[in-house]
């Protein structure tokens, strides 16, 4: 027991990164600072999910209360927690034992074998504990605060413990089985980039029909439609999630049957733990020692097909492939290029009823014969969704380790660069050429507006590539294990993002500052402002190219 | 071939050089083992010919070529082979080595040539195909040695070359090695396993503590340790003094 204790937190503190923090804690002021301010944009970052949270909640108690039973709200908190739960838990099982580098080494350490996936399941458990305390407390709090009642609030926490027991094993029970599955695809990688966008689009696009339907001021009485009519709340949440009845009586009944429902939820609970275990463990063993070996189809290599290109371009073909075919980099790096096009549409299609929609058609008319307040328009709008993308501001980054192989070719810095900003370039226009498009079907803008907003775009493309990489110029982090470290992780993505976001404003400002004057002079005068501001960035970069390569040390 | 003349690193702010005043003059047609303990400077001193850092002081010349002064025309001269074999692990081999033939700007024929030489020697015909990350150590190991050799360098540079190899592919480097040699070029590696130094170089160079304390023939370095045994205990002799 004392070795699968020190195992488990062996295993829960390296895939927390906490000796990487203590390490940063210990080290420079720097180091500490650079620390702070990332546990700071996670706060941001945090409270800006929290909120609008905690406002679906409110409007879904209110609903209950026009319902007549409030205490359809706790079924609603246990039933959708609990798919939401199983959701979170695929996620975290990927992680601990899909995605985990260690699994090999600690098969070779005199441990018990069942204690691999033992610690695998409890890690995927407690991470998924902390999330089902986010998704529980707003809503105990939202309902201490309307209902007054703190004996709910504190049954609720008591049952935080049991709550993401059944979705994590649920979840384990699913993933391994898909890990079999995914074994034999010679590309699995492509199969979870695709898997992982499938999801994101049918995760936006299903949100964003929902917001189109809702109307400003009467959430309440969307949702105490949607529940009462449309799901039949009492009856979806038993059929979904049988077990939730018991978890709403332990929190609302305060006799016998309370007690009685915590009793039979340990029971399940415990029961649902071992079938996972011994059903789980021998399929996740069987898994690991034919991992690699699946689904090879051994094809020799036709030595008549090599092809011959230039440097530059042989990096950046270099950067799209390595792009592309990693999960991570994919889903991360590539978020805009469906995001924008989906929110284009979404904005000007789908909300054709709703007051926003309305209200966006008829600013468009109304500033028909103001063009450039329409040009702005646009392209703030695409620029905004442009400039999330990751590709420039982790590009070194990404070489981690491999980045001693760019410092011996005898390729100049400055090309090699220059493959790099082709393939940010190609990125970036993936989502803005889509999203320009679209655009212009919505708002059409006349002839020489259009060439004009086209040229603006542009150059803030090129402005936004070479910062971008001058960031990560700078301070490379190339020091990672996993590659979410080299993107998600990485503080010059979220600099980068920010200063995309100061250039398309200062890329804006001329025409702001000249409408009275003269609003054409002041597009005239934009374009010329972010093509000077984007040779000069560029004559910024190249200069940092050799005096900071020379720098990075691997 | 290559001539390092009083080339010193020092790591940041520490004080005591990882290289000290090294100077070498490395001939054409020659094997170059460089041997010495863990730490001693011997994977600094590489990285600062392969141009992977730069020297504090010091200039190196790889055939001719100042590669302080010109990096691109001297990197042109080498091919390294690194002892930890980190490449990009979602390309194919084969991807890998037309990337490094396009920045090297092989022409086609010789790629071909090349590729097909090394691969039916190392036998990955079968493995070329698949993506680096699921190659063992010395598939990768051979990876790298047939990227080094694709545009038939100057200068073979390669650190710990034989780790992770099996017998017959360490067979095959070596005799890799005599044939580069045999071809005009120069190899300057580095090794732990002294018998292969032994057999293989023309001469070797024992580096201690950032500095080269003993260099020339087997035999010269017998001679000046005053030992008449193995390579071994020239090694154990020269870096115990030095201790």
């Amino acid at each position: 027991m004392n070795k699968f204790k020190k195992l488990l937190f062996f295993r829960l503190k390296n895939m927390l990164g906490i000796p990487q923090l203590k390490y940063m804690m210990r080290n420079n002021e720097k180091s500490r600072l650079y620390l702070a301010g990332f546990i700071l944009l996670y706060l941001i970052v945090a409270s800006s999910l929290l909120v609008p949270y905690f406002l679906i909640l409110n409007f879904a108690y209110e609903a209950t209360e026009i319902m007549g039973d409030t205490t359809l709200f706790i079924s609603l908190l246990a039933s959708s927690g609990q798919i939401l739960l199983l959701f979170s838990g695929i996620l975290y099982s990927f992680n601990s034992l899909y995605t985990s580098r260690d699994s090999e080494f600690l098969l070779s350490l005199p441990f018990p074998r069942g204690y691999l996936f033992l610690t695998s399941y409890v890690i995927a458990y407690i991470m998924n504990f902390f999330t089902s305390l986010l998704l529980l407390l707003p809503g105990l709090v939202v309902y201490l605060y309307k209902a007054g009642d703190a004996v709910v609030f504190v049954k609720g926490l008591v049952l935080s413990i049991l709550y993401p027991i059944i979705p994590v094993s649920l979840s384990m029970i699913i993933v391994i089985p898909i890990m079999h599955i995914l074994n034999r695809f010679k590309h699995k990688d492509i199969v979870a980039t695709v898997a992982g966008f499938v999801l994101m689009v049918l995760f936006i696009a299903s949100n964003m029909v929902f917001s189109s339907r809702m109307q400003e001021g009467q959430e309440a009485e969307f949702f105490a439609k949607l529940f009462s009519e449309r799901l039949d709340l009492p009856k979806l949440s038993k059929g979904l999630v049988p077990y939730s009845a018991f978890m709403k009586e332990l929190m609302v009944n305060e006799r016998t049957g309370g007690i009685a429902s915590f009793v039979i939820l340990i029971a399940l609970s415990a029961v649902v733990v071992l079938v996972t275990y011994l059903l789980c463990k021998r399929l996740y063993e069987s898994l690991l020692q034919r991992a690699g070996h699946a689904g090879k189809k051994e094809k020799a290599v036709d030595v008549a097909v090599i092809k011959v290109g230039n440097p530059r371009l042989a990096f950046c073909k270099k950067e799209l492939k390595l792009i592309l075919r990693s999960p991570v980099y994919a889903l991360n790096c590539l978020l805009n290029v469906v995001l924008g096009p989906l929110a284009v549409i979404s904005i000007f299609k789908l909300s054709t009823d709703s007051k926003e929609a309305l209200a966006l058609d008829a600013l468009v008319e109304a500033f028909r014969d103001k063009p450039y307040i329409l040009l702005y328009i646009f392209y703030g709008f695409v620029m905004l969704l442009t400039s999330l993308n990751l590709v420039p501001s982790t590009s070194f980054s990404r070489e981690g380790q491999h980045f001693w192989l760019t410092k011996v070719i005898p390729v100049p810095y400055v090309e090699q660069v220059k493959g790099r900003i082709y393939a940010s370039v190609i990125f970036y226009l993936c989502c803005c050429v889509t999203m320009t498009v679209l655009l212009q079907f919505f708002i059409r803008l006349k002839l020489v507006y259009f060439l004009s907003v086209i040229v603006l775009i542009l150059a803030s493309v090129l402005q936004i590539t070479y910062m971008s990489l001058a960031v990560d110029l700078i301070k490379p982090k190339l020091h990672w294990s996993t590659e979410a470290e080299a993107v998600k992780r990485n503080f010059n993505a979220v600099i980068g993002m920010l200063l995309s976001l100061v250039l398309v404003v200062v890329n804006a400002l001329p025409v702001v500052l000249s409408i009275k004057v003269n609003a054409d002079f002041g597009i005239a005068l934009s374009l010329a402002i972010s093509i000077a501001i984007a040779i000069f960035l560029r004559n910024v970069l190249m200069r940092l190219v050799n005096e900071r390569y020379e720098l990075i040390n691997v | 071939m290559l001539s390092i003349r009083e080339v010193s690193k020092t790591y940041g702010k520490r004080q005591v050089p990882a290289v000290d005043n090294l100077s070498l003059e490395i001939k054409e047609g020659e094997i170059f083992g460089f041997i010495g303990p863990n730490g001693a400077g011997k994977t600094t001193t590489i990285k600062m010919l392969t141009g992977i850092l730069p020297p504090d002081k010091g200039s190196i010349l790889i055939a001719g070529v100042d590669l302080v002064k010109n990096p691109v025309e001297a990197k042109r001269k080498i091919g390294y082979v690194p002892a930890n074999p980190n490449i990009y692990e979602r390309l194919t081999g084969m991807e890998y080595l037309e990337f490094i033939g396009d920045v090297y700007g092989v022409p086609y024929a010789e790629r071909r040539e090349r590729i097909n030489k090394y691969m039916k020697m190392f036998e990955m015909e079968f493995s070329f195909n698949e993506q680096i990350r699921s190659y063992s150590h010395g598939m990768r190991q051979k990876l790298l040695i047939t990227g080094a050799l694709m545009h038939n360098p100057k200068v073979w540079i390669l650190d710990e070359p034989l780790t992770g190899l099996d017998p017959r592919s360490s067979f095959l480097l070596k005799e890799q090695m005599k044939e580069h040699k045999k071809n005009g070029n120069t190899v300057f590696f580095s090794t732990h396993i002294l018998e292969v130094a032994e057999k293989l170089c023309d001469r070797i160079g024992i580096i201690d503590k950032g500095r080269l304390v003993l260099i020339g023939t087997i035999e010269e370095l017998k001679e000046k340790a005053q030992k008449n045994s193995s390579l071994e205990d020239v090694f154990m002799t020269i870096t115990d003094q030095e201790g």
